[in-house]
């Protein structure tokens, strides 16, 4: 029972009916092989001496063969072209709604820096408008990522980086929200520098992801603390903020796909609970590691692991 | 001799009129000369004739992408200098990597930047 439904499964998610799945149809191509050997064997012996009628019989063999065979080529044709179909709708979706969400938060932008017409009442509700609005582009950003990281055939492309840089990178994209939300971002860049062997582009999009969580979930005024360090093979990042904090309970399944921790859903009832999910999963793939210590009401901090670049492993 | 300040020229490149719109104002309030263009086609013949500082150059264009005009801007001899900010709604790294090979100066994903960002990247750019 349990193969039919993962049958029933993966026929849904790849949008081909079950007797057309890749693996059924070999199933269904070993048992058809099998039965023609065996009809083959009987009609052998009996007529020994008509190799027509054998030859007959292997003829039909092989066209039952390419007519599975076919069967097999249309259905892997068909799930490559749901998958491409997928990944546009994605990409066009993406920017399609981008570009509004970016020309209203623009506009938004413009109005409040005019608030000398505003009241302290309207300021305010643009403010709202302004946050829901920078939540709606962050669900959208999640989404795509999503479908970026969520693919096991993707490739990295390695290359040795200094954190201290992308770091930058990533506080320099969230100044805004930061900004927005009355939040403190301390980085300070050591006189060393850590050279590491990522996916420069995903790694931003993990690191990103935590930093964004930590002013989601940080109060007004609050701190957030980053910093690096050697650790073995690896260079430690850490990322500590004195938000609401994640229960005991909560601190290993809050990386689950879809999962959102109490709090967090009380604190921003919007997310998508794909951010440390993905997170996960990109800094896992490049054989580094994420972590969390976390206390209610007094904040958590993250530790994310990068490899050292070869050079410097010892 | 003291050197006058001169005020400097953006063209903007971009589709989508409110989005045009938006940025026209910023930067005017940043104190810039603001041309801008809706498509990609004459791209090239303005930066000729106008002579802008520097350019905001959308990726999808009607017309002509801001790939194609990127490379047409990078591939003459009077219009190669002029440093060329690519802006996208795509953050795919492989636009991305593309626009730095075709020569773009920097690029911007628009729905990461409030537009108080945009024109202190662009004068950094500069």
């Amino acid at each position: 029972m349990g193969l039919l439904k993962d049958l029933k499964k993966d026929s849904l998610e790849l949008g081909v009916p079950i007797w057309k799945l890749p693996d059924v149809v070999l199933v269904m191509m070993a048992c058809m092989n099998i039965a023609v050997m065996i009809v083959t064997y009987f009609v052998a012996t009996r007529y020994d001496n008509d190799p027509g009628k054998i030859i007959v019989l292997v003829a039909i063999e092989a066209i039952i063969i390419m007519i599975i065979g076919n069967v097999l080529s249309e259905s892997a044709k068909q799930i490559v072209e749901t998958n491409k179909l997928k990944k546009e709708f994605i990409q066009i979706i993406s920017h399609q709604m981008r570009s509004p969400l970016t020309t209203m938060k623009w506009q938004l932008e413009l109005l409040k820096n005019k608030s000398s017409n505003l009241t302290e009442k309207q300021f305010l509700q643009v403010d709202r408008i302004y946050e829901e609005n920078e939540r709606l582009t962050n669900m959208i950003a999640d989404i795509l990522n999503m479908s970026r990281i969520d693919k096991r055939s993707e490739h990295l492309i390695y290359a040795d980086i200094i954190l201290e840089n992308s770091v930058n990178d990533c506080i320099s994209m969230l100044a805004g929200f930061a900004k927005f939300k009355q939040i403190t971002i301390d980085f300070k860049n050591s006189s060393k520098e850590h050279k590491i062997l990522v996916d420069n582009e995903k790694m931003k999009i993990a690191i990103v992801n935590v930093i964004e969580n930590a002013i989601s979930y940080s109060k007004k005024g609050n701190m957030i603390k980053i910093s690096i360090q050697p650790d073995g093979d690896f260079v430690a990042l850490k990322i500590k903020d004195q938000g609401i904090g994640i229960k005991e309970g909560e601190q290993i399944i809050i990386f689950n796909k879809f999962y959102r921790g109490e709090g967090g859903k009380k604190a921003q009832p919007e997310g998508t609970g794909l951010g440390l999910f993905m997170s996960r999963k990109v800094i896992e793939q490049m054989g580094g590691s994420i972590t969390l210590k976390s206390k209610v009401d007094k904040g958590t901090e993250f530790t994310l692991r990068f490899l050292k670049s070869k050079k410097k492993r010892k | 001799m003291m050197e006058v300040k001169r005020i400097k020229k953006i063209l903007i490149v971009e589709d989508e009129k409110n989005m045009r719109e938006s940025l026209k104002e910023a930067f005017e309030e940043g104190h810039f000369e603001v041309l801008t263009e809706e498509d990609g086609e004459n791209v090239i013949d303005i930066v000729k004739e106008k002579e802008p500082d520097i350019i905001l150059l959308d990726i999808i264009l009607p017309k002509k992408d801001g790939f194609e005009v990127l490379s047409e801007l990078k591939g003459d001899v009077n219009t190669r200098n002029v440093p060329v900010i690519l802006s996208t709604n795509l953050s795919d790294p492989s636009d991305i990597q593309k626009a730095l090979d075709l020569g773009a100066t920097t690029y911007l994903v628009k729905s990461n930047y409030s537009l108080e960002d945009i024109v202190k990247k662009i004068k950094g750019a500069m």
